[in-house]
């Protein structure tokens, strides 16, 4: 990851063009911009459908929805699968290794958890939504729904009558 | 520098005159980082509602403790649903925690993706002795369970409630949606009229006068 202005990305050349390594400027919600490899973007749906439709590459792509920390986090992930080969078992072992650090550190910030769970959400990383919305159903998992609850703030409506149908549907709950 | 009063707005936004409509609204802006800090920013009417002792911050000092955008969401708590494990309480559970979450592991779409993902099989072991007289068990199928019996919303497969009737090579499902006998050389099954509810059971066979076979479920209560 560089972080630079958006005339880094102007740079690019046709050669770069047709080899896949123009770089690309995204730029955080606060200004801040990030210069990141053509290959770890388009990790993002949403950044490659722009690029392939010949959009502001030279201009670079602004994220009104994504604050600097969290985009410094989410290219950390991109640049991680973007740019490094997972042909080889040993390449396929450290990709999952590097997967298993990263969301152990977020899983420790939940706050930071969701803001990156939005962030892969909004850009369509499908990675990176699928390792972070199974960090949060695994909290959820094994847990009472008294303890879900209190796990996420969530304010208890069902009525007598709506428990007494679900527990009748099913012995397992 | 420009002229500070050009930038004066012509019609000031009423809602934004009363400082608990704007502590309301700023209380909805998003959890981001930098969303208090630029509120702060405005002007010191906009700051002081920001302070950390003002009614303002009171308030969001009793919102829960872990606001989870992520869980705020239907499609997002959809996709993080989906991923909980495919145990018989999963769902259930879920289903108790809220009305919003109870609608959300309800819906047909939700289930029938959530059976997709977690293929609801069963694999049939077999005791097999080799040359060596040696025993073992050996898997001998696998059966997805979901897909042989495609009835929406999807028989959820309760787990205590599945025999094995050897000498007829079939299998007796119950679910919640009925129970069935699955014959295993030809994989047809077959509903049962009477729903079987949750006890304790035992799948026997009967023949009547002309030797038909009779699949049958006997089924005690505690």
């Amino acid at each position: 990851m560089a972080t630079g202005s958006g005339a880094a990305a102007a740079a690019a050349d046709a050669e770069e063009k047709e080899s896949g390594s123009r770089m690309i400027t995204l730029t955080s919600n606060e200004g801040k911009a990030f210069v990141v490899t053509e290959a770890s973007a388009r990790q993002s749906a949403t950044i490659r459908s722009m690029v392939d439709d010949g959009g502001c590459v030279d201009k670079g792509f602004p994220l009104p929805n994504v604050d600097s920390k969290t985009l410094a986090r989410v290219i950390q992930y991109c640049d991680e699968h973007g740019n490094k080969e997972a042909h080889t078992v040993d390449e396929r072992a450290a990709l999952a290794k590097f997967d298993k650090d990263f969301i152990a550190e977020l899983d420790a910030d939940k706050a930071f958890l969701y803001d990156v769970t939005m962030a892969a959400n909004y850009l369509h990383i499908q990675g990176l939504f699928a390792l972070t919305t199974q960090c949060i159903a695994d909290t959820i998992k094994g847990k009472t729904p008294e303890e879900i609850r209190t796990a996420f703030g969530i304010e208890y409506d069902l009525t007598a009558q709506d428990e007494e149908e679900i527990k009748e549907e099913d012995t397992h709950a | 520098m420009m002229n500070r009063r050009r930038q004066r707005p012509t019609s000031p936004a009423p809602p934004l005159d009363n400082d608990d409509l704007l502590s309301e609204i700023l209380l909805r802006l998003p959890p981001q980082p930098s969303s208090l800090p630029r509120a702060s920013l405005v002007c010191k009417r906009w700051r002081r509602l920001e302070n950390p002792n003002s009614a303002m911050m009171n308030r969001r000092r009793q919102r829960p403790t872990s606001p989870a955008p992520p869980l705020d969401n239907d499609d997002l708590l959809s996709e993080i649903l989906l991923r909980l494990p495919p145990q018989p309480s999963s769902l259930p559970r879920a289903s108790l925690v809220c009305k919003r979450w109870r609608r959300l592991v309800s819906d047909h779409g939700f289930l029938r993706r959530f059976r997709a993902r977690h293929h609801f099989s069963l694999d049939l072991w077999k005791n097999k002795t080799n040359c060596d007289d040696a025993t073992g068990w050996v898997l001998e199928r696998t059966i997805q369970l979901d897909k042989l019996l495609s009835v929406e919303p999807g028989p959820r497969i309760t787990s205590p409630c599945l025999d094995f009737v050897e000498e007829h090579n079939m299998l007796f499902v119950s679910t919640r949606i009925g129970a069935f006998l699955v014959h295993l050389e030809s994989m047809q099954f077959k509903k049962l009229p009477q729903t079987i509810g949750m006890g304790y059971y035992y799948p026997f066979c009967s023949f009547d006068t002309k030797g038909n076979f009779f699949p049958c479920v006997f089924t005690l209560y505690i």
